[in-house]
């Protein structure tokens, strides 16, 4: 019978698919007919799942196998596991921009006044770069400035997506300089792009991140 | 219970610690030709120290020598609206002592990357701060 790796991604999109719907995990093993033991040692533990298994839990959850094993994201689900080999791509700029362009979380990175700086934002890519949202005057845009009239800051701004139970991915590195929008016209230009941010309103400044340099790398199942 | 500037609830050492124990990726920065880098790594946690595991000779194992590293784990819903977010920064170095290798590459730490996994960077936990986004607590 083929077996499938649970542990990592796909026992943790159980568990969340259960803590979405409420769920203990002795209702879970309830309806898929299985002890809580069980479901636990699914959700915890990087172990071998039946397909059989894994459709019983994918139907009591009211969901697809292929959604609990990341098929969902951008690359079908492997079929090798982590004994599988796997193949690294560099990623042409154009197809980095595809992957990057319907939005969502990335993590911006920097050399601040006390050292390298790191934290995931929101952004959308709008007009051909990227936009996130921060706090006028807050301590990301007090520190994402150089002090210097006119010299923007060079930053590296990520995004990746990765199933870590298929071994699978891209990544997508952009670098450049973050530009802060300060004009009434552009203010209301990069409005348009409808960033959304994780602390509403109160995020009431713009910075744009011109990819000067964008790279990005693909790890497939072969 | 502490909130920053931009409302979002500031999570105590003992959390992130957790949380960062709960993931298995993370994202590592570091400076090549001058620029910051940002990498998606495998990671495990050793007690206090950041482990990861990376190819001799790469871009990463170069420039994570004995210089100060940040790195950050999340973990967002599908929509992004709620999650958490660790960052780590500290010091981080080569592992070069063998007795160290060996028992660095006893840890439970995933390779999937290709190529030659057969270096190590330590990166202790000097400085660690998170924050929990959206109102998942």
């Amino acid at each position: 019978m083929t077996q499938h790796t649970t542990g990592g991604d796909t026992g943790r999109r159980i568990a969340r698919r259960r803590q979405d719907l409420g769920l203990t995990r002795e209702e879970l093993g309830e309806r898929a007919g299985m002890v809580p033991g069980y479901i636990q040692y699914v959700e915890e533990s990087t172990t071998p799942i039946t397909t059989g298994d894994l459709l019983r839990l994918a139907a009591a959850l009211d969901t697809t196998v292929d959604e609990l094993l990341g098929g969902d994201q951008e690359e079908p689900p492997g079929r090798s596991g982590p004994t599988g080999r796997q193949e690294l791509k560099p990623l042409g700029r154009e197809e980095c921009l595809r992957l990057i362009s319907p939005g969502g979380i990335g993590r911006i990175a920097w050399y601040g006044l006390s050292g390298p700086v790191v934290l995931p934002v929101n952004y959308k890519l709008h007009d051909g770069a990227i936009v996130f949202r921060t706090k006028r005057g807050g301590p990301i845009d007090e520190d994402l400035r150089t002090g210097i009239e006119g010299v923007e800051i060079k930053v590296g701004f990520e995004v990746d997506r990765i199933d870590e139970a298929n071994h699978e991915g891209w990544s997508v590195l952009v670098q450049g300089p973050a530009h802060h929008v300060t004009s009434e016209e552009e203010i209301a230009k990069v409005a348009e792009a409808g960033v959304e941010s994780w602390a509403g309103d109160r995020l009431d400044h713009y910075v744009r991140i011109i990819p000067h340099q964008v790279t990005g790398r693909r790890i497939t199942s072969l | 219970m502490t909130i920053d500037s931009v409302g979002l609830r500031v999570l105590t050492r003992a959390e992130c610690v957790d949380l960062l124990g709960s993931t298995p990726i993370g994202r590592i920065v570091f400076t090549d030709r001058a620029l910051p880098a940002v990498q998606p790594v495998n990671f495990v946690l050793d007690g206090q120290n950041v482990v990861i595991r990376t190819g001799l000779g790469t871009k990463l194992a170069a420039a994570a020598r004995n210089t100060v590293v940040a790195f950050e784990a999340d973990e967002f819903d599908k929509e992004g609206r709620t999650g958490w977010s660790v960052t780590v920064i500290g010091h981080a170095r080569a592992a070069t002592d063998p007795a160290e290798i060996a028992r660095l590459s006893r840890l439970p730490l995933t390779l999937w990357v290709p190529g030659g996994r057969d270096h190590y960077i330590v990166l202790p936990i000097e400085h660690i701060s998170g924050r929990m986004i959206g109102d998942r607590d």
